[in-house]
């Protein structure tokens, strides 16, 4: 029983999150109120939808590095086309295959140069991030449309429509990884690759789906940070690979023997939003925002290490 | 009754070697029939052939008297040829339904989501009739052992219904307790007329499940036989091709003086506790015990690359406890790793570049190096030691499994070592090249070396060794002079303990 105990364990970010809040619950006042947590959830919502994507790639022991300028590349591309005139359903479909499309590079190159995912996608980002600064001319576009207050703003049970898209990203995600063919040839991939050939399946089918996977769920982030701040940035979606990339491995997904999941991956996204969000609250300058964050994500991981150390003793 | 499987005039080449040589087989259902050959002899590449995953030169496969050529192990596996691989082919965080039907699960009509009810039904009928109702099959199969882990994989293989299963090496990682129950699921399966193809070298268990030996010898076909028709010594020698005295040389010398003392050493992970042991200079002490008996774990402590729980070790009469394998390389002792091409070698790297390794520092201690003076040094070695390679500037792993292991030998007197353990130096090298490191292992010893060695093999740790020390569960289990070696005796050692 004891070795039970030891898989079904809520990741360790869970409950740095709740000290966290403890802390920012003492220095802010009226932390604790329910338009605090449904800022928190929504503007947790598009970072959710991108570590869903990412966390298939760190299984497959990657790291997609390009998530982050997919996300730019597709919010500027979806503001172009509404300024072209192109109607509201056909430019979401549009932006959405698009993202397909990048996903599909990145998992083509990896998979058939059997090259790290690291180093592919250290490329690509940089190549999509262009092509996001050349649809703008490096300018911030605009577009009014209800929609986007609609998405962002409106709520349905007490929570923006941005919210329940992205958890709705992550039950078909969890649904995806836990319970369907794909899922167990992504888990696969990760543990056991060999395993894989051997029971006839595709190593290079199954890294590209998770890539293409990956590269529609930065499109639907992009889509809701879109709406959230109603324009076109082609820096919006910077760092956000790297903060989708410290979730996942925060919500206990490793990056060796394909163990973890999305479950985890949840945990490690509020995590991110809750230490971002309250040291805006607490008045901290942006400039030392970031040492901090860098400073409690990397304390957080030491931190998940030694306890998986102490446990494997 | 006829044979299920005929394997006729089987060739297959790879570059350089004749793996298989004009090879015959058969198989009966229900028939537990074995391959042994010494490392190189082809067992492997026979069942690969078998299984699709090599195509033979030439040759004919008949499975029930139709001719087969498969191209790959799925069509094998579609004809009903199943295989268990000595490396387990789990995926570590998928339980065990999920393993056993790995990529052929059972799922809703029309969809990809997977009816979990329905294949957990058939993982728990399957385990239920190889006996093993035990088995939690909701866990992920990491938090199993690794015999439950064999069962899943056995299971596995029967779950596509096949007539004939080939199990390579399948009790290489199993304990004893667990190799019997193994045994009995095998006599489960040839009750169910499955025919088996067991490739394996552990003669003792020959003798609990075989029904036929074939026995293979640098790719060529040498003879079947029946179980029990030869003794074991006279298997070998038809394995071996040459009477073994031949094999194993030592010459006689003097050991002088105490090199390496470990006192009563233990390791945090229980895999070693207590253990004693001594080699003198000039001394080949062999360490003997099944896998899994804690030899290798002993080694890495001596090595200081794991943290001792307690005792001591001694180099040349030093204290180094605790020191790791940097200050130990230093003091004069060097490691050979079981596992050459991972940790003994950069097998991408030149040979100059491996053999310098370890003694960078002293052949250059003013920081730049000088790549024709590393050659020049290498070039020594490869003359010395008759490592066949056109040149050093080649990288390692182009090198035969016997001259790489030249290599991480030259590497250690390259540092002028004077203490070596040898982790199974043999493994996975061919008859000709094992009598050269014998011979070369034998030479070191005549200069005063001394040398620990590691092995799974009877017959090169009886042949090689002044004296041994016989392993069991983490302990010491007995010590031996040379005089006593008896392979009876030290088997059960390793089996029982004392």
């Amino acid at each position: 029983m004891k070795n039970k105990e030891k898989y079904l364990k809520v990741p360790p970010a869970l409950y740095m999150m709740l000290a966290l809040m403890l802390i920012y619950g003492i220095l802010v006042d009226n932390y604790f109120t329910a338009q605090n947590m449904v800022n928190i959830a929504s503007q947790a919502a598009p970072l959710l939808v991108i570590a869903c994507g990412q966390t298939l790639i760190v299984l497959l022991q990657g790291t997609d590095l390009s998530l982050g300028s997919i996300v730019s590349v597709v919010s500027v591309l979806w503001i172009v086309l509404l300024n072209l005139g192109v109607p509201m359903w056909l430019s979401m479909i549009v932006v959405l295959l698009s993202s397909a499309v990048f996903g599909l590079i990145n998992g083509v190159i990896v998979a058939k140069g059997m090259l790290p995912a690291f180093i592919v996608t250290l490329g690509t980002q940089n190549i999509f991030k262009s092509v996001a600064l050349l649809l703008c001319n490096s300018q911030t576009l605009y577009f009014s449309h209800s929609i986007f207050r609609t998405i962002a703003k409106e709520k349905l049970l007490g929570m923006p429509y941005s919210v329940w898209i992205a958890i709705l990203c992550f039950i078909i995600t969890w649904i995806v990884l836990r319970k369907t063919t794909f899922g167990m040839k992504i888990t696969g991939l990760g543990g056991n690759s060999e395993a894989l050939t051997l029971a006839g399946a595709s190593i290079s089918r199954n890294t590209i789906k998770a890539f293409v996977y990956a590269g529609v769920m930065a499109g639907i982030g992009g889509l809701l940070l879109c709406c959230r701040i109603e324009s076109g940035n082609p820096n919006s979606g910077n760092g956000l690979e790297f903060n989708a990339i410290a979730a996942v491995l925060l919500g206990g997904t490793s990056m060796r023997e394909g163990r973890g999941g999305v479950g985890g991956t949840i945990f490690g996204v509020l995590f991110m939003q809750v230490l971002k969000s309250g040291l805006t609250q607490v008045g901290l300058s942006s400039i030392y925002q970031n040492a901090i964050i860098g400073i409690v994500v990397l304390a957080a991981i030491i931190f998940d290490a030694f306890l998986k150390k102490q446990q494997e003793m | 009754m006829e044979p299920i499987l005929k394997v006729k005039n089987l060739t297959k080449e790879f570059p350089g070697v004749k793996a298989l040589d004009n090879v015959q087989f058969d198989l009966f259902p229900g028939e537990v029939h074995i391959l042994v050959g010494e490392n190189g002899a082809g067992k492997s590449t026979l069942s690969k052939c078998i299984l699709g995953a090599y195509q033979p030169e030439s040759g004919e496969i008949y499975l029930e008297d139709k001719k087969v050529d498969f191209k790959t192990p799925k069509e094998a596996l579609a004809n009903g040829i199943a295989a268990v691989y000595q490396e387990l082919t789990m995926i570590p965080y998928l339980n065990a339904a999920q393993n056993i039907f790995f990529n052929r699960e059972p799922v809703y009509k029309g969809t990809n989501i997977i009816n979990q009810k329905l294949m957990q039904t058939q993982a728990k009928e399957l385990l239920r009739n190889l006996n093993c109702e035990n088995i939690d099959t909701t866990k992920p199969v990491k938090y199993l052992g690794v015999a439950e882990q064999q069962m899943i994989e056995i299971a596995k293989a029967i779950s596509i219904d096949p007539k004939i299963i080939i199990f390579d090496e399948p009790t290489a990682t199993l304990s004893d307790r667990e190799v019997e129950s193994f045994f009995e699921q095998i006599h489960l399966l040839k009750k169910r007329n499955i025919g088996i193809i067991y490739v394996s070298h552990r003669m003792k268990e020959f003798h609990h499940i075989g029904d036929r030996i074939t026995v293979l010898r640098d790719g060529k076909y040498i003879k079947t036989l029946r179980e029990g028709e030869l003794s074991d010594e006279e298997l070998v020698n038809l394995m071996v091709g040459r009477d073994i005295a031949q094999v194993y040389v030592r010459t006689p010398n003097d050991h002088s003086g105490e090199a390496l003392r470990v006192e009563n050493i233990s390791d945090r992970a229980g895999k070693v506790e207590d253990c004693s042991l001594v080699v003198n200079k000039g001394e080949i002490v062999g360490l003997a015990g099944l896998v899994g008996a804690g030899r290798t774990e002993m080694a890495r402590l001596i090595f200081g690359i794991d943290k001792l729980k307690g005792g001591k070790i001694y180099l040349h009469g030093k204290e180094v406890s605790g020191k790791g394998p940097s200050f130990l390389v230093n003091e004069g002792l060097g490691f050979l790793p079981e596992d050459r091409k991972q940790l003994g070698l950069a097998v991408r790297a030149p040979i100059s570049w491996n053999i310098a390794a370890v003694s960078l520092k002293k052949i250059f201690p003013h920081f730049f190096v000088s790549q024709s003076k590393n050659d020049e040094i290498a070039d020594e070695y490869v003359k010395s030691l008759k490592i066949a390679t056109p040149s050093v500037k080649k990288m390692a792993r182009a090198l035969s499994g016997g001259n790489q292991q030249k290599v991480v030998i030259a590497k250690w007197l390259s540092a002028n070592t004077d203490v070596i353990i040898f982790d199974e130096p043999t493994r996975g090298i061919d008859v000709g090249a094992k009598m050269e490191i014998y011979a070369l292992m034998d030479r070191l010893a005549s200069e005063g070396k001394a040398i620990l060695m590691i092995s799974s093999e009877m017959q090169e740790i009886i042949g090689m060794s002044d004296r041994m020390y016989i392993m069991n569960n983490g302990s010491i289990a007995g010590h031996i002079e040379r005089e006593e070696f008896a392979a009876e005796k030290i088997g059960q050692m390793m089996l029982l303990g004392s």
